[in-house]
Order: C-alpha cells, then structure tokens, then sequence
C-alpha cells in the first residue's frame, strides 16, 4: 500500500514535468547553469570553488544544497528542464515517506501513518512544487524527516536521534535559507509538547551543539552580509513606514498622551499586521479554492487543496483537538511557526515561503481521512457519506489534473519566461557565425542563454563580481537602438522584439515561444 | 435564599441592559458623524408617513417594500421610524432611535434566550454582557440598519419558539415576529425560515403538532404578501442587484471548457455552470468565517467597523476557540443549537458578490457572544488559579472594550466621515438658511443622492413632492430636481444662482461664499454664486 503510494506521487511528480510548467523560471534556470558549471568544472560561474555556503548566483546568493543535487541530475542528464527539477520530484517523493513515519509517530497508528502519506502524495500544491525546482522542496522534505528523527528523539531519548535530527535540519537550511528561522521554533515546541524525561536536555544539547556548528560556514560566508542586507531589503512590516505615520497620526490626535503613546504604539500595529499576515493564510480562498495569487505558486484550480477535501480537513481539525488536543495544539504550534518566514514580508499569502506548512495541513487531512476510514464501520448511512465524500474528491481531483494538464502550461506560460528557452536554443546554433551578437537584457535573459546554449562556464568564470553581465564572449545585453547597432561591424547579430526594428528591415528568424507567439526576432547586418 | 439570588439576577441584568443603553444611546445622533443616504432617505419618508400616510414618491402605505431611490427597501423600518417620529418629531435621532433600541431589546433577549437553551445564569449573564459591547452589534445599533432591527424581532422570534416548548401558545407569537423580521431586512427572508426549520428539527419532539401547524399558518399569512409579490421588483430588485451570478464567469469559463472537450455529454455534465456556482457560493460563504475578517479587520465597507478591529473583539478569538473545544467535548444542551444559528447566519450573504459582509451576516452576532460565554466558562472551569484566571480575563475584556470605545468615538468620526456623508446636512442648513426667492440652486451628485438631504433637512412638505413627483426628472427614483433645486453641476448656471460644489474644484468665474469641510480639514463642499 505504501509502496503504491510512494510510485503514485512519483508519477504525479514527475509526469510532464519537462513541459508543464512550460518553461524554468529564472531562478530555476540560474540553478541550472550554476549546476551545470559545478557539473563541468568544479567551480560555479563566478569561478568560486563549489564547496561553498552561498552561491552568489545573479546576486540573490543561493543556498548551495539544491545547486549540488542539480549538478548530479545535470551532470548525468544534461542541462534539461527535467534535470533541474528532478531534485525537487525526489525530495517530493522522499516527503511522501517521510508524512507516513511523521504520521505514524504522532499519531501512535500505522494507518494514520498511511493516510498521511497518501493525502500528501495527493495534495495539489505538495504536487505543484514537487514539480518546480524549487529550494523550498527539498528543504521541507529535510524538515519532515528532521520532525520524525526529533520526535522520536524525545519519545525513546537516544542521542542519535537528535544528532539526525540535528543534520537534516542543516541540510534544510542551507537547502533554503528562511528555514533557520522555522527550525529553532519547531524545535521548541516539540520540546514543549512532548512527554518530559532527564535524557532529554542531553539530547537538546546535542542538537544544539550540531546544529551551531554546523552553522558557522554559513556566517563565515564572504557574501553572508551581502546577502542578510538583499532579504532585509524587501517590502516587509518592520521597514515599511506606513505603521509609523498611522502611530503618529493617532497619537497627534490623543494630544501624545501617555496612554496614546502605548496603546498607539507601532509596534502594536507591527504587531497587528504580522498576526494578519499570519491568518492571511487561512483564507478559504487560499485555502481551498485559488491558492496564492502568484501563477508559479499555484495553478489557480485549487488552493492549498481541493474544496472536496474540506470535509476531511474539518473532521480533522474537529476530532484531533477532541481525541488527542495535545498533538493538535503541537500541530497548530507547527501551523502558525512555519508562517513566520511568510508573513514578515508584505506579499501575502505566499505559498512557497510558507511551504513548510504543508505538513500540519496534511496531517490534519489525513487525522480526517483516518476518521473517516472508521465511519465506514459504523453503519449504512455513514458509509453512503463517506463514499459520496470519496467520489466527490476523486471526481474533482481527476477535473483538477485535467485543467493543470490541459490549460495551465498555457495560461501561466509568460509567469515562467516562456520563449527565453527557445532564444537560448537559438543563439547556441548563430553563436559561431557572427563576431557580435546583441541581445536584450530581458528579465536576467543572460541566464536562459547560458543554460540552454550550454555555453562553456569559463566565459563568465573570471568576471568574479559581476551578477548581471553586459558582455558574455561575443554577446552583449543591452536594449536593441536601431540606428547606433545598424553601424555596428557588419558580421553581427540583432536580436529584439519584432517593434523594436523599423518597417522593412529584413527579419533573419523569428523566435517562438511554445504557443507559437513571437517573442524575439534576429536581424542579419549584412543581410538587410 | 433563593429569592435573594434572583433579585442579584435582575439587578445584575439591568445593570448590563443600562450599560448597553448608554453605550447605544449617548450621542447617537452624531456618533456615527452624519446621517447615510439610506438613513435618510428612511427617515424622509417616515416623516411623509407621518404627515400624508403617504411615501415621497405619493404611495399609499406601501406594504412589502418602498420604492425610495428605486432599490425597494423593505417597509418595517419606515413604520417603525415613523411611530419614533410622532413621538420626538422629524430629528435625526429619531431616525437612529428604533436600530438603537433593538440593539438594547437583543441584549436582554439573548439572556433569556440563552436561559431557555439550557445555558447556565451565569454563562447567560456573560453572554447579555458580551453582546452588549461587541463591536458589531454596538456598531450596527447605532445607525439606522434595517438589519438591526430584523435581527432583535428574529431574536424576539426564536425566543417564543422556545418558550412554546413548554406553553405551545407562544407559537402564534413566533409566528408574528419571524414574518415580521422578514418585513424588516432582505436578508431574514431567507435566515429566520432556516434558522426556525434548524431548531425545530434539532427538538421536534418538544412542539406540540397542533400550535406547529398553527403557527405556520400564522406565518404563512402573514409573509403572504412577500410570497404574491416573490416575482415583483419590490422583492426580487435586491436579489438581482446584489447576486454575485451577475459577476461571475463560470459561464464563459464552462463554454471554453466544454469547447475544448468537443462538448460531449461526459464534458457538458462536468463542466456545468452549476458546479461552478456551487463552488462560488460556497467560497463566498467560508469567507464570513475568515479569521482575519472577524477578529482582525473586519470587511471593506468603513460604516460597517471600526478599522483594526474585526466585528468582534481580539480575544473572541480564543473564547471562540474554547467554545468550540467545549461543544467537541462536553455535554451541554442547548449547543447544537447555537452551531445551527452560526452555520445559518451567513447563507444570505453568501449568494452576494460582497464577502465577507458584516451586515448581511449580522443575524451571527448574538450567536457568537453566548458562543464566546460559554467557551469562557469552558477555559475557566478547567483550570486551576480560578480568581487569577477570572481577573486576568476581565482585565483583557474590559481592556479592549475600552480601546474599542476611544476608538469609535475619538478617532472613527474623524476617518470616516467622508463615507457618512458627512457635509450634506451644513451645506444643505447653509443653502436653506441664505437662499433667496427664485433663485436656482445647483447641487453636485459627486457624493450620491444629494436630492434626498435637501428634502430631511430643508424639511421640504412631503406633500408638495409627492405632486411634483410624476413630472420632475429621475435616475431611477432619485429625485434630480424639486423646487428650486437642480441635482446636476452642467458647466452652465443662472447667473446669480448658488453651486454647491465637491471638493476644490470650483467653477468658472463664480464667487466662493462658504466652504464645508470635513473634520479632518479637507473641504467635502464649497458654495458659489454664479456669475
């Protein structure tokens, strides 16, 4: 049974993944190449030695264990769209196993064990980001398993579980960054919710003791400072101004009173729009029926999960808090934790910042599939509902993947830089017949070209410092001008969007995206 | 001893019925700052009621609904407000003054209807109290909301449902206020039939079948004009309007759909429209339980909440929380019915384009306070240190009740004075008050409906509107002209006549004579006379 779990969501996972989303994302694509480089040479593009805590990548300083993973997928593979999400498609299908011991440890019940990883071979958006090479993936499957190994730590105190447990939370963090915040809380609160014994402070030292060392290559990182300033930088509630003006403002209105001055206070509102924030996430919108509004995040057809699945989350919920409310409350303790990293920032809600919450959510799931599984033996009437309950899903899931197979590569595809693949295809094949060739920087274009023009890492090895590169041997970036490139040394290459030339130049070939709409064209110089 | 007790319970629950009346009472007339266009447009034609036992429009106590700005609003709050307006005469506070005093009859209902469902005093007690300083209710009971009312005479409704259990009499009188709720807001026409089904399935064997038949007759008769006229603008205008159908695309969505699929049988039966409603509606309804909504921001609309607070309080949250661990886990009769009464409330609104929406949902109101009671009383027979606990709750309570009222009172009037429309009354006072004979008056619609303010505060004779009202010119039934008022800013004035303009704008070549602001200091309207 598990086992056929285990291929089901490795079907799910890795079924069309090369085309469906269409196209990698940027990020996706930066971790190629740099996977690529690392596979070729031993060095990333920036020629850094592979070994290390941050990859300044195109100056959003990656975390390295993705870009190791890929650089064995695209190593052995090649530089394809299905060799830089494979990790993501195996750390999906290792969380499936990972949700049956979670389950089966909290729970104290194989079958729930198994609920649990059926419900997350299933859930929706557990499959979509199975399906991206998303860091945050791989991290959550290490938070899993790190839960597994840390609650058993504390159930059975043996030192190695916590060492383990230990380990795999380093590996999360440096999978992805935002989780060095999530660990030390859902660490606590495993300690807090669980049974309390003397062997267990050996063991919370122990993890401690891993777990800082293991930190040090991270903050010893030349680009750690680099990189602290790029995340702090985005809009999020602690650098934003709006709370301060609307303290002030009330406050001038109280006449700055002692009180106004207290109860006025930003902070309160701070603290106000990080609980909001929070509990953004529990939108039923969010929750069931669109998902985050960002198209790489959510296919739009469902939201964290299916409508049909409402019923077995809410029985869930319901007779989790009434037969065991202590693990409910470690759950729920879990649920709001692992929203943090989302809802400081100001683009809310956010599904792959909060992905990690996919866990609670499917144990919830899966306590209410298991509930159900003992109405069945309970008599006629029950056993109707439940199987209505069954086929209503199993009707709505077959829609949902008909819809994500039919139409959401389609929809989506300018969300995932559609027809930048292609361009990269072409400029591989006109590389070697010009001695310029002018492209439009894009939105990080360069990265496209590098990736799928499979151009040698040493062009942009010894420019160390450079994250958005003008010129890349013969390329260079920049926005097509007409009549300063039409001087330009006769054996070049223009490459733009079909308005950025006048009527009546000679169009060389036209670049298509996977629908067929023309993205780019080249103009030929000695050939006008 | 026992008489003793009951003397504590009805000095405490009119200690908690005088506070609700202050909290309803004190300032109503300018806290929310100004009258709503619907507020007014109430009392105008309750004033017209009163004076001709005619609407502005000239019909003849119209039953089911006036026709007002065309948008037929339901008819009780018109009799109500006018039987307010006998008494105090044609004020602003007697407009207010019957949504006021259901929000003070709900809080002592609640108490009696908690009793009845089995709940203890104190839990009761608790409840009234709640209610009585829930940000939702204090702020639907003081402005004139037709729903107010709707909800206490449903209140008014179950409570002599469940009396009935034990003197089946009270079933006509069930029957009299649940139809009249109906007459009240939209909304109950749906709610108090469903809400009245779900309480009496829950203890069907409590009613005697004889006064259950009876009583539905009762209210069979008497919503029997609703139901004539189910098809009329009068009922259906706000269902049309309001119907989220209207904005939905699950039409085109479907057709792409079963276009792509060659529209096979299997297709059309999959990719049917009606899914796709379902799907909406219940979206729309999960939405009125969104946390955030209730204990955080509350929705969009500025007259329906105070901002940074939800329509109910922080701490709810958690008491709700309790009440729900408590129905999961402890016997306590009385507590289906109560999750019967939340899980109804919002199947009105849900068929809306606006979710979530504290007004339509308002019928939840009192459901959630004894809910919030009762899930205290769960958290504090629980646990030990009994007297910290309680103080530690009260303290929060009273707290946040607190901040709640500088809020509503000190900086809401401020905020949120443009969405009450504040300005009309001072412009309109200062028009009436230097106005000469003869001279044109033109008005800016930038803010709505100006037509109606000119008629409650110009305190125009009903009489004479309602003979002009066949001739002079509508949008829809918005009066756009009477008298010497004309409700369009063209570009082209009398010379010499007054133009009441929105914000800075001005116009060409006119003389400024008085400017109106807002009470933050932007200008809401300046005068001008025409050259």
């Amino acid at each position: 049974m598990l086992a056929s779990t285990i291929v089901l969501g490795f079907v799910l996972r890795l079924i069309f993944v090369g085309t469906n989303p269409p196209s990698l994302y940027w990020d996706e694509a930066s971790i190629g190449y740099e996977a690529y480089s690392v596979s070729q040479t031993g060095m990333d593009m920036h020629g850094n030695h592979f070994l290390q805590a941050i990859f300044p990548a195109y100056g959003d300083y990656k975390a390295p264990v993705y870009i190791w993973l890929a650089s064995l997928s695209v190593g052995l593979f090649g530089p394809t769209n299905l060799a830089v999400r494979l990790p993501s498609v195996v750390a999906g299908t290792l969380a499936i196993i990972g949700m049956y011991y979670l389950a089966n440890v909290l729970f104290k019940s194989k079958k729930s064990g198994l609920y649990a990883s059926v419900v997350f071979a299933l859930l929706p958006s557990a499959v979509h980001f199975s399906r991206v090479g998303f860091e945050a993936n791989v991290a959550l499957t290490c938070i899993i398993w790190s839960l597994v190994a840390l609650i058993k730590g504390f159930d059975i105190p043996k030192k190695y579980y916590f060492a383990l447990a230990s380990m795999l939370s380093l590996i999360a963090i440096y999978a992805y960054f935002s989780a060095r915040i999530v660990i030390p809380l859902m660490v606590a609160s495993t300690w807090v919710f669980s049974r309390k014994n003397k062997a267990v402070n050996l063991g919370v030292s122990i993890f401690a003791l891993i777990f800082i060392l293991g930190l040090i290559p991270l903050y010893r990182s030349p680009y750690f400072d680099a990189a602290n300033t790029l995340r702090l930088s985005t809009d999020n509630i602690t650098n934003n101004t709006t709370d301060i003006i609307k303290s002030n403002n009330l406050k001038a209105v109280d006449r700055n009173s002692l009180a106004s001055r207290l109860f006025h206070h930003r902070y309160v509102y701070m603290g106000e729009e990080l609980i909001g924030n929070m509990l953004a996430h529990f939108e039923p919108d969010y929750l069931f029926f669109t998902g985050d509004p960002n198209e790489r995040h959510s296919t739009g057809y469902a939201g964290i999960m299916l409508i049909s699945m409402a019923p077995l989350f809410f029985m869930g919920l319901a007779f989790c808090l009434k037969e065991k409310p202590r693990t409910w409350f470690f759950i729920m303790s879990l649920w709001l934790f692992f929203l943090v990293p989302a809802s400081v920032p100001r683009t809310i809600p956010h599904a792959l910042r909060s992905l990690n919450s996919l866990i609670p959510i499917a144990l919830v799931v899966s306590y209410g599939a298991f509930k159900m599984d003992n109405l069945l033996r309970q008599g006629k009437i029950k056993r109707i509902v439940v199987v209505v309950c069954v086929v209503l899903i199993g009707i709505q899931y077959a829609v949902y993947g008909l819809l994500v197979g039919t139409f959401y590569a389609k929809k989506s595809a300018a969300a995932w830089q559609d027809g930048y693949p292609q361009l990269g295809t072409y400029v591989a094949t006109q590389y070697n017949n010009y001695d310029y060739i002018n492209i439009p920087p894009g939105d990080r274009l360069f990265l496209y070209i590098l990736f799928y023009g499979q151009f040698s890492p040493s062009l942009t090895q010894h420019q160390s410092d450079v994250f958005a590169p003008v010129k890349i041997g013969k390329m260079t970036f920049k926005p097509v001008v007409w009549k300063d490139d039409v001087q330009g040394p006769s054996s070049s290459l223009i490459i733009g969007a079909k308005n950025d030339f006048p009527e009546g130049v000679k169009i060389k070939d036209e670049i298509m995206d996977s629908e067929g709409q023309v993205q780019f064209v080249s103009v030929d110089l000695q050939n006008l | 001893m026992a008489r003793k007790s009951n003397l504590i319970e009805i000095l405490a629950i009119t200690a908690i019925v005088f506070l609700a009346s202050v909290v309803r009472l004190v300032r109503l007339d300018t806290l929310p700052p100004s009258l709503y266009w619907e507020e007014v447009a109430l009392g105008y034609d309750a004033y017209s009621i009163v004076e001709t036992g005619k609407d502005y429009h000239g019909n003849p106590y119209p039953l089911v609904a006036f026709p007002s700005f065309g948008d037929y609003k339901p008819s009780l709050y018109f009799y109500i407000t006018a039987i307010s307006m006998a008494i105090l005469g044609p004020t602003d506070y007697a407009i207010r003054l019957p949504s006021a005093l259901a929000g003070i009859i709900a809080v002592g209902l609640l108490y009696l209807i908690s009793k009845k469902l089995g709940f203890s005093k104190k839990v009761s007690m608790l409840a009234s109290f709640i209610l009585s300083i829930m940000p939702m209710a204090i702020q639907f009971s003081r402005a004139a909301f037709e729903v107010n009312v709707a909800v206490t005479l449903m209140m008014a409704g179950i409570m002599c449902l469940l009396a009935s259990q034990k003197k089946p009499s009270f079933m006509i009188a069930a029957a009299v206020f649940l139809s009249l709720s109906m007459y009240a807001y939209h909304g109950l026409r749906v709610i108090a039939p469903l809400l009245t089904l779900g309480f009496y399935v829950i203890s069907y064997a409590k009613y005697s079948i004889k006064y259950v038949v009876i009583g539905f007759i009762c209210a069979f008769i008497l919503i029997l004009p609703i139901l004539k006229n189910v098809t009329d603008i009068q009922v259906n205008q706000r269902f049309s309007e309001t119907s989220f159908i209207s904005v939905s695309t699950a039409v085109q969505e479907t057709n792409a759909l079963r276009e792509y699929f060659g529209n096979s049988l299997l297709s059309r039966v999959v990719f049917h429209r009606y899914w796709w409603w379902t799907g909406e509606a219940i979206a729309n309804y999960m939405k009125n339980f969104s946390p955030n909504f209730l204990f955080m921001i509350g929705d969009e609309n500025p007259r329906h909440g105070v901002k940074d607070f939800g329509p109910l309080y922080h701490w709810q949250a958690l008491a709700l929380l309790a009440g729900l661990y408590g129905m999961l886990t402890i016997k306590q009769k009385g507590v289906l019915s109560l999750f019967v009464w939340i899980l109804v409330s919002p199947l009105a609104t849900m068929m809306t384009k606006t979710n979530p929406h504290t007004l339509r949902m308002l019928a939840i109101a009192p459901a959630f306070a004894l809910l919030s009671a009762w899930g205290l009383s769960v958290v504090i027979e629980r646990v030990a240190y009994k007297k910290w606990l309680i103080g530690g709750i009260a303290l929060i309570i009273v707290a946040e009740a607190c901040m709640f009222g500088h809020a509503y009172a000190i900086h809401y009037p401020t905020e949120s004075a443009p969405d009450w429309q504040y300005g009309y009354r001072q412009a309109i006072d200062y028009v009436e008050k230097n106005k000469k004979p003869n001279q044109k008056i033109y008005m800016t619609r930038d803010y709505g409906r100006p037509s109606i303010y000119a008629l409650w505060y110009g305190k125009y004779e009903p009489k004479s509107i309602q003979d002009s009202d066949p001739s002079v010119k509508k949008d829809q039934q918005e009066l756009l002209e009477f008298g010497q008022y004309a409700f369009a800013l063209t570009g082209e004035y009398e010379s010499g006549s007054l133009v009441v303009t929105a914000g800075e704008k001005g116009i060409n070549g006119g003389k400024k004579i008085e400017t109106i602001t807002f009470p933050n200091g932007q200008v809401a309207f300046e005068i001008y006379e025409a050259p």
